[in-house]
C-alpha cells in the first residue's frame, strides 16, 4: 500500500499524463525544477520553467516547480520510476524514428537507383517473395506509386516521389531533434531525482544509527 | 480490512481502465497524424493526379474530390472520438483519484488506531 500512497500523492503523474509523450512534436513535458532551497533560486526557476515551455495552452497543464527536498523518500522513488519509465517510452519512440526515417532514405537510393531510364527496356528481377523472384521490364521509368499512408496511393513522377521523401525525412528529423532535447532534459531531471534521493536515503540512514 | 482490500482492488481496476483508454488516445492520435499528412498531401496534388486506393489486395483508383473527401471525413470522425475519449479519461481520473482519497482516508484511520 506504500506504493500506492506514495504515487501521485504530488500530483505528478495527473499532470504529466504519459499520452501527451506519445505526440512527438510536443512540449518538453513538465519541468521538474529540482536545487536549492533558497528562494530568489526558486523565482528563477520558475521563469525558466516558463520560458521553456513552448507548449500549447491546452496541451500544457499548469507548470509545476516543486523543490524535490521537501518529498520525502517514498515519493521520490515514486518520481524517479515514473521518469524512468518515461524515459524509457522517449527512447523507443525515438529508436522508430529513426528506423522511420531510414526507410524514408532507402526509398530515395531506390528511385535513383532501380527507377531511371537507363533501366527502362531491360530485364530485372521481381521479388514476389524474399526469395522468389519473376523476370520483367519496366514499362514507364518516369513514374512510381507512392504510399502516402492509410492506404492511399498516389503516382508521381521521380523527381517529385524524391522530392516528397526529402520532406518526410526532414520533418521526421525535425521530430529527431525535438526528441532528443526532451530526452535530454528528462535524462537531466531524472539524475538530480537520483541525487536528491541518495542524499535523503544517507541522511535516513545516518539519523538511525545516530539515534 | 476487507473494506481496505475491496477499494484497492477496485482502485486498481480504474487504473487498469484509465490505462487502456489512454491507450485508445494514443491510437487515434497517431491516426490522426497520418491523416492530416494524407490531407496535406492531397493539398498539394493536381487535380488530375492519380490517386488508388489500397482494398485488401488491390489499388482501386479513385477520383482525388472523393479520395480527398474521404479522408476530411476520416479527419473528423477521428477528432469527434478523440473528444469522447478525452471525456472517458477526464471521467476515469475523476472516479479514482476520489477512491484513492477514500483509500488513505482509511489507512490514516487505521494508522490513528494502532496508535
Amino acid at each position: 500500500m506504500i506504493g500506492l500512497q506514495a504515487c501521485r500523492q504530488h500530483n505528478f503523474c495527473s499532470t504529466n499524463p504519459p499520452h501527451q509523450l506519445q505526440r512527438l512534436q510536443t512540449t518538453p513535458s513538465t519541468l521538474l525544477q529540482a536545487s536549492s532551497t533558497s528562494s530568489s533560486n526558486k523565482l528563477s526557476n520558475i521563469t525558466s520553467a516558463v520560458t521553456m515551455s513552448k507548449a500549447p495552452a491546452a496541451a500544457s497543464p499548469k507548470q509545476q516547480t516543486l523543490d524535490l527536498s521537501t518529498l520525502s523518500i517514498q515519493n521520490l522513488s515514486a518520481v524517479k520510476k515514473q521518469l524512468d519509465e518515461e524515459l524509457e517510452h522517449l527512447t523507443a519512440s525515438f529508436q522508430k524514428l529513426r528506423t522511420a526515417q531510414a526507410k524514408f532514405k532507402e526509398c530515395v537510393k531506390a528511385i535513383q537507383n532501380g527507377v531511371n531510364p537507363g533501366v527502362e527496356g531491360k530485364t530485372i528481377l521481381i521479388p514476389l517473395t524474399q526469395s522468389l523472384y519473376v523476370p520483367g521490364k519496366l514499362e514507364d521509368a518516369g513514374n512510381v506509386l507512392v504510399d502516402v499512408g492509410t492506404g492511399y496511393y498516389v503516382e508521381k513522377t521521380t523527381e517529385k516521389a524524391i522530392t516528397f521523401y526529402n520532406d518526410k525525412i526532414k520533418s521526421v528529423g525535425g521530430n529527431l531533434d525535438d526528441l532528443e532535447k526532451i530526452i535530454t532534459q528528462k535524462t537531466q531531471n531524472t539524475k538530480v531525482v537520483e541525487d536528491v534521493l541518495r542524499q535523503k536515503v544517507l541522511q535516513a540512514n545516518a539519523a538511525t544509527s545516530t539515534s | 480490512m476487507a473494506n481496505l482490500q475491496q477499494l484497492s482492488d477496485e482502485y486498481s481496476d480504474l487504473q487498469k481502465k484509465l490505462q487502456e483508454v489512454i491507450e485508445a488516445r494514443q491510437r487515434l492520435d497517431a491516426q490522426l497524424t497520418e491523416n492530416q499528412a494524407v490531407q496535406k498531401e492531397f493539398k498539394t496534388l493536381d487535380a488530375d493526379a492519380n490517386i488508388y486506393k489500397l482494398i485488401g489486395p488491390t489499388l482501386i483508383k479513385q477520383d482525388k474530390d472523393e479520395a480527398t473527401m474521404n479522408v476530411d471525413k476520416r479527419l473528423d470522425f477521428i477528432e469527434k472520438e478523440i473528444k469522447r475519449i478525452e471525456g472517458q479519461i477526464a471521467e476515469f481520473s475523476e472516479v479514482s483519484e476520489k477512491k484513492k482519497a477514500e483509500i488513505m482516508q482509511i489507512q490514516m484511520q487505521q494508522q490513528a488506531q494502532q496508535k
